[in-house]
């Protein structure tokens, strides 16, 4: 799907605060992390073959207007002070640390904040491990759809293989972003409505599904699940952390092939659950968006593709028993 | 109201804030003995205003003859009874029903009906009306019941955290043609709605969308900095909501009337189907992910439900949907009421 043009130049800018570069006190001079954040407006990803339109967000300055769906991961350690830099030399774009509670005009929000033209410098400093995710705060509702959304990984004290509770070791590691795509928003302009009028953002019916930014075709074609985004490959006896971030709009039912053995919830939402949570073989776990689950999983029985499927579920919901729309299988390969 | 007056009254409310209030009253005061309380819900057809100044029809549980979108919030204490009038001016028939009981009161059309009964367990109950398979209660006929647990005031159950203030949160959406098709055929047109067909374009805390929402004691919340709040959220719409919490995760104290004692999760997303409740403590911890730390500054956070087609109205304008502002650092500018 090509959308003519949809980059119409700034009109409204309703309910936004824009500032242009604008400074704040308080920044430290020498953060023990720095990432940098250039969003891009001309994307295109293929889901199921088909041809999207996406925007997103490319690491480091960037004069591309195309890049990768959805946007490259940030990963720090938990207690650094971090700066994540924000360029937006064309429209205003914010960064949200979702699930991260920074200063409030460090929080990404631009009616509370800042909506950013130019550059921003956002301070904070992660005191819990776990997988959070960020995204454009900006006409939100269209622009995270447009894929201004990556993964957030705060690793814990003992850095890369240990879980968010620093005690839990993982062999095998992989991050499950899984969205909903309706193609007929993506071609909306950046401002939508904001000054009112009916763009239909209330109305989203998605007609894709990905995990990682694979569709089931993409997912499918991979016989020997050769991509590292979102194949699982692992031995038996391994230990899996499965970082899985609702990224739809709509819940997600996820069943997981009983041959996976036990689904053990560590973290949820960037925070270790008080105790373990150990929902047996063949679980299902019920998604809303935005919500994160670690995910730990020791297989034990091998096979090929052993799937996990998901489900996702109508957001109209009169009757209180909500209805399959769409599904997706993610893989995993036990040798 | 043109948009520009609507953001010119949240910023109003805003610097309210920095004006002091009283500290620490609550809502609710423990009586040494139960009682009866008499509750009088009128079941009303009529039309209220969202946020974009379009005019909807609504059904609703009411203490007046003007629509109460959502109905009166009733408050009791364990052991109390409730009695309930339920007076039917519609011209079809009405239900109060209290979720998660067997409690359920039919009346007909244009009639009237008492009904007495001793309140539940502590918790947070949804009471709707449970006919044409949620139509009724999507297009207003809901309201909450809050049960206060019998010797505490400010915890929800035994052994659960105290909080400073509570709040009621009810969600709710609106489809203009449904109400339409209301405004047009009648209240009795409820069972030709068919519940496939419901397409949310309002969507509501309290009956409010953001900025609205902000300039209600009632649904903003407000604390210095460990002055911990009860939210007691219900959904009486017809969408599943994924409300989000920026400054600080929430404590999930009960979910659908299940109370934790203890290994409670701590949580930035609450998953809200239609009909569920959640008792959950929003902290107003200092944001603890801030460089430099945060002393006393205030801070202002939005809460707002990430099924992002909440954030709209009419199609657009966002976000002026499921949205609202919380001031931590500050205390309210009049205390809440549930």
């Amino acid at each position: 799907m090509v959308c003519a043009h949809n980059i119409n130049g700034i009109g409204g800018t309703c309910g936004l605060n824009v500032k242009v570069s604008p400074t704040v006190g308080g920044l430290v001079s020498n953060p023990d992390a720095t990432v940098i954040r250039t969003p891009f407006m001309g994307g295109s990803a293929t889901i199921n073959g088909t041809a999207v339109k996406v925007w997103g967000f490319n690491d480091g300055y960037s004069g591309l207007q195309t890049g990768p769906f959805p946007s490259p991961t940030i990963r720090v350690r938990q207690g650094q002070i971090v700066h994540t830099k924000i360029y937006s030399p064309s429209m205003p774009h914010t960064i949200h640390h979702h699930g991260i509670e920074p200063q409030q005009i460090f929080d990404g929000v631009g009616h509370t904040s800042y909506d950013i033209l130019g550059f921003y410098t956002y301070q904070w400093r992660p005191h819990q491990a776990g997988t959070y995710f960020y995204h454009c705060h900006t006409n939100t509702v269209l622009h995270a759809e447009m894929g201004m959304y990556g993964a957030l990984i705060v690793d814990p004290p003992k850095g890369q293989g240990w879980a968010a509770d620093n005690t839990t070791q993982y062999n095998v590691e992989r991050m499950w972003a899984v969205d909903d795509i309706d193609t007929a928003w993506h071609c909306l302009d950046w401002d939508a409505a904001i000054c009112g009028g009916d763009a239909g953002l209330n109305n989203f019916n998605p007609n894709l599904f990905c995990i990682t930014g694979k569709g089931q075709a993409e997912l499918n074609t991979d016989a020997n699940l050769a991509s590292p985004a979102v194949a699982i490959k692992c031995s038996r006896g391994q230990t899996v952390l499965l970082r899985y971030i609702v990224a739809s709009y709509v819940p997600q039912r996820i069943t997981f092939d009983s041959r996976l053995g036990d689904v053990i919830v560590i973290a949820e939402d960037g925070r270790v659950l008080p105790q373990q949570n150990n929902l047996g073989r063949g679980a299902v776990i019920i998604g809303a968006a935005a919500e994160r689950f670690d995910i730990i999983l020791r297989p034990n029985t091998a096979g090929t593709k052993i799937p996990v499927t998901i489900e996702f579920l109508n957001y109209r919901c009169v009757s209180g028993t909500p209805s399959v729309i769409g599904s997706i299988k993610g893989y995993v390969n036990v040798t | 109201m043109k948009r520009r007056d609507i953001l010119k009254l949240g910023a109003t409310a805003t610097t309210a804030t920095l004006v002091s209030g009283s500290v620490g009253l609550l809502s609710f005061s423990q009586r040494a003995s139960a009682s009866t309380i008499s509750v009088v819900l009128n079941a009303v057809a009529g039309d209220i205003t969202m946020v974009d100044g379009s005019s909807v029809r609504v059904l609703t549980f009411s203490q007046s003859n003007a629509p109460s979108f959502p109905g009166p919030t009733i408050l009791a204490q364990e052991g109390d009874s409730v009695q309930v009038t339920l007076n039917n001016r519609l011209n079809t028939g009405v239900v109060f029903a209290l979720g998660g009981t067997n409690i359920r009161q039919y009346v007909a059309a244009a009639s009237s009906v008492t009904t007495t009964f001793v309140v539940p367990r502590a918790g947070t109950y949804l009471y709707y009306d449970d006919q044409n398979n949620g139509v009724n209660r999507v297009l207003g006929l809901h309201g909450a019941l809050v049960v206060m647990p019998a010797g505490y005031s400010n915890q929800s159950f035994a052994g659960a955290p105290t909080f400073t203030r509570q709040y009621k949160w009810l969600i709710g959406s609106v489809d203009t043609n449904w109400s339409n098709q209301i405004r047009t055929n009648g209240a009795s047109h409820v069972s030709s709605l068919n519940p496939s067909t419901y397409q949310p374009r309002y969507f509501t805390l309290n009956g409010k969308s953001y900025p609205h929402t902000d300039g209600d004691s009632k649904t903003a919340p407000y604390g210095l900095y460990g002055q911990a709040a009860l939210l007691r959220l219900l959904n009486g719409g017809g969408m599943i909501n994924a409300p989000h919490f920026h400054g600080n995760h929430v404590e999930i104290l009960s979910v659908n009337r299940q109370n934790y004692t203890s290994n409670r999760k701590k949580k930035d997303i609450v998953s809200m189907f239609p009909l569920d409740t959640r008792d959950v403590l929003l902290p107003f911890i200092r944001p603890p992910d801030a460089y430099p730390p945060i002393t006393t500054q205030m801070q202002e956070f939005p809460m707002h439900c990430h099924s992002e087609m909440s954030q709209t109205a009419g199609g657009g304008q966002y976000p002026n949907g499921l949205h609202v502002c919380m001031h931590m650092g500050m205390v309210p500018p009049s205390e809440p009421t549930l």
